[in-house]
């Protein structure tokens, strides 16, 4: 009788043990060389690595093609060993359309953050960080050409209607720009999660899938192109800004066409209804803008900046007869303090007593407004001091 | 694999009405919680709303707790090894068991999630996100139950949450005072080398996350050059090294029919 080939209970699966051994040694092997001989497993594990179809620039010569070439900058901020870098870098800029889309129409700048950098040698990943302020592991942001001297505050903020989700069309005021159920309601790419396109801004943080990075290469292609509102101030003539005194007190607007503090002051003073009828009624209201980085469009107007010792935008002038010196408030706070600054200047030139020495203080012949906002934009406490 | 194996532990697993009642309730939070989310805002309505892969973990935790712990503890798996299989085949197949269980009800909790997506969105039907994190959900619960087999083979009864627990326990443990360990590495550069602290402790701390969580991203799996060696190596390695410790622990073990 033939013994039958059954196998014991016990049977020790020696395959098994011997693909789990070489699987370790394998996992072992990798783990340990991916900690302490990282540059030489870089060549076979670092997954950022690899072909792109996305055409990179280095940092400089990305700075002097967006001036020329007048497109933003997309600097894609990714993170090695990053499971939402790995995600951006494999799925969303290999798909050919969006990679066409920022070949075409960014100058695409890589800005790779290594963790395990422990002495933080990675120069231009700091520099950027220190001026843009990102915190995420994964994030693309698009700095349009004129900004790039600016910080993530100004690129973010805008005082363009659309961009800032005013509905114009339905005579929505100041404080409406922040209804977020007009842009959750038409917009749909917006989450709660705080990944994603976010709400007007020029940021994708984290992956979420190609279409939301479609839609935010579309819409952050064109952000800041569009003009800033002058707001509903009914602006005289610049031409009058040079012209003799008349009997209303004159007040010059001297604004940026970027950075947070113009266009909170575009978007809160001269939006707000309270503001724009106060400023209407008692003032000859003359709006100076200034192109941000566009230095021959600006070279007309400093004249007129220097004559008023301004150094740094915005900056409110009133000007009156009855005043010996200009009054002048640098930056812009809140449209509260503007409007009390307007308010002052306008108790001032009907000679109410007591004004000046409280609220005024005299720097180089003109009485600057020194109330108890910290003024954002004010000299010193910018990045930039003005075009 | 053994086919009787795995329909005993279905069936085990049907009869025990604590744990069919914590599978509905897994399965019905996240629909509940998306159906507020929906009502509360109305651009949630336009969105996949997906739960995380990690719930396939918890998926695999209610069909793995005790699969091998509990027939050692009521003598039933000397019954089951009278007949002619192997320890081998049997972890295997309760490892198999498991993980494919645990997958489906994984796999029906995303799928009924995108439904209702669909229904208020159909342009979403097609949406490759449910498809990702299908496959997440699969590697998950494959990958979690090789760990929680181990783990029931260790011990008799349920007494294998407990091990989990402690597991758990040690990461946190770990983790809390790993930044302590990095601090006082930084701050005596000079008298050890400090790199290789951080070194070693960041090896220590992928251990830890590769065991308890088997994640491998969808995308990264299926991106070309771009593919992931680490977590595909980590999950082969986690699910062979837990099958053969199971079967050697189980194969040098004595078993009697009385209860411990």
């Amino acid at each position: 009788m033939q013994p039958t080939k059954s196998k014991g209970t016990r049977y020790q699966p020696k395959g098994l043990y011997l693909a789990a051994s070489i699987l370790l040694v394998c996992s072992a092997f990798y783990n340990i060389g991916d900690q302490f001989f990282e540059e030489w497993c870089d060549k076979f594990t670092n997954s950022l690595s690899g072909e792109s179809p996305i055409h990179w620039r280095e940092n400089t010569a990305a700075l002097a093609e967006a001036k020329r070439t007048s497109k933003p900058i997309l600097y894609a901020f990714l993170t090695k060993h990053d499971t939402a870098s790995l995600q951006m870098y494999g799925e969303g800029f290999h798909d050919p359309k969006v990679a066409e889309l920022i070949n075409q129409s960014f100058v695409p700048v890589r800005v790779d953050y290594n963790p395990r950098d422990y002495n933080h040698n990675v120069a231009l990943s700091s520099k950027l960080q220190n001026q843009y302020g990102y915190h995420q592991s994964c994030e693309l942001l698009a700095v349009p050409a004129h900004m790039t001297d600016l910080t993530g505050n100004d690129i973010e903020s805008s005082a363009n209607l659309s961009e800032a989700s005013i509905d114009n069309t339905a005579g929505l005021e100041a404080g409406d720009r922040y209804n977020y159920k007009y842009n959750n309601r038409y917009r749909g790419f917006s989450r709660n999660d705080g990944l994603g396109f976010l709400n007007n801004s020029p940021k994708f943080v984290g992956y979420t899938n190609k279409r939301d990075l479609l839609d935010f290469l579309y819409e952050s292609q064109h952000w800041h192109r569009l003009p800033p509102t002058k707001g509903k101030v009914a602006w005289q003539p610049l031409a009058l800004a040079t012209a003799p005194l008349n009997t209303k007190p004159r007040l010059i607007a001297f604004v940026d066409n970027a950075g947070a503090a113009s266009d909170n002051m575009r978007l809160e003073t001269f939006w707000t209804a309270k503001d724009y009828k106060f400023i209407n009624k008692e003032f000859e209201p003359v709006l100076v803008e200034f192109r941000h980085g566009d230095d021959a469009f600006n070279k007309p107007l400093d004249e007129l900046k220097a004559k008023y010792g301004i150094t740094s935008l915005p900056a409110l002038v009133i000007e009156s007869r009855q005043l010996a010196a200009p009054l002048v408030q640098f930056g812009h706070s809140n449209s509260s303090s503007t409007r009390e600054f307007l308010e002052a200047g306008v108790k001032k030139t009907s000679a109410v007593e007591g004004v000046e020495s409280v609220h005024f203080t005299v720097v180089n012949g003109v009485h600057v407004w020194r109330k108890k906002y910290r003024l954002v934009g004010a000299p010193g406490r910018h990045i930039h001091s003005g075009p | 694999m053994n086919r009787a194996v795995c329909i005993t532990t279905w069936r085990e697993f049907k009869a025990n009405k604590v744990r069919v009642i914590l599978l509905t309730l897994l399965f019905l939070g996240p629909i509940v919680m998306f159906t507020l989310q929906r009502c509360g805002s109305p651009e949630g309505l336009n969105r996949d709303l997906l739960s995380h892969p990690l719930m396939a973990s918890f998926f695999t935790l209610l069909w793995a707790s005790g699969v091998i712990g509990r027939e050692v503890q009521n003598g039933t798996i000397a019954l089951v090894l009278a007949r002619p299989i192997t320890i081998a085949n049997y972890v295997i197949s309760k490892w198999f068991a498991v993980g494919f269980a645990a997958s489906l009800c994984a796999l029906e909790a995303v799928f009924c999630e995108h439904i209702i997506s669909a229904v208020n969105c159909p342009s979403l039907l097609w949406a490759p996100e449910v498809l990702a994190n299908g496959f997440e959900r699969v590697i998950l619960c494959f990958g979690t139950a090789a760990f929680l087999v181990f783990l029931s083979s260790l011990v008799s009864g349920l007494k294998d949450l407990a091990l989990l627990a402690g597991f758990g326990f040690a990461f946190a443990l770990y983790s809390a005072f790993a930044h302590t360990v990095y601090g006082i590495a930084v701050g005596t550069a000079h008298l050890v080398d400090s790199t290789f602290a951080l070194h070693l402790g960041r090896l220590v701390e992928n251990l830890f996350v590769a065991i308890l969580f088997p994640y491998v991203p969808f995308s990264v799996f299926f991106s070309g050059n771009l593919f992931a060696y680490g977590p595909v190596i980590s999950l082969l390695t986690l699910i062979t090294c837990c099958l053969s410790f199971s079967i050697w622990v189980l194969t040098h073990r004595e078993f009697s029919y009385a209860a411990d």
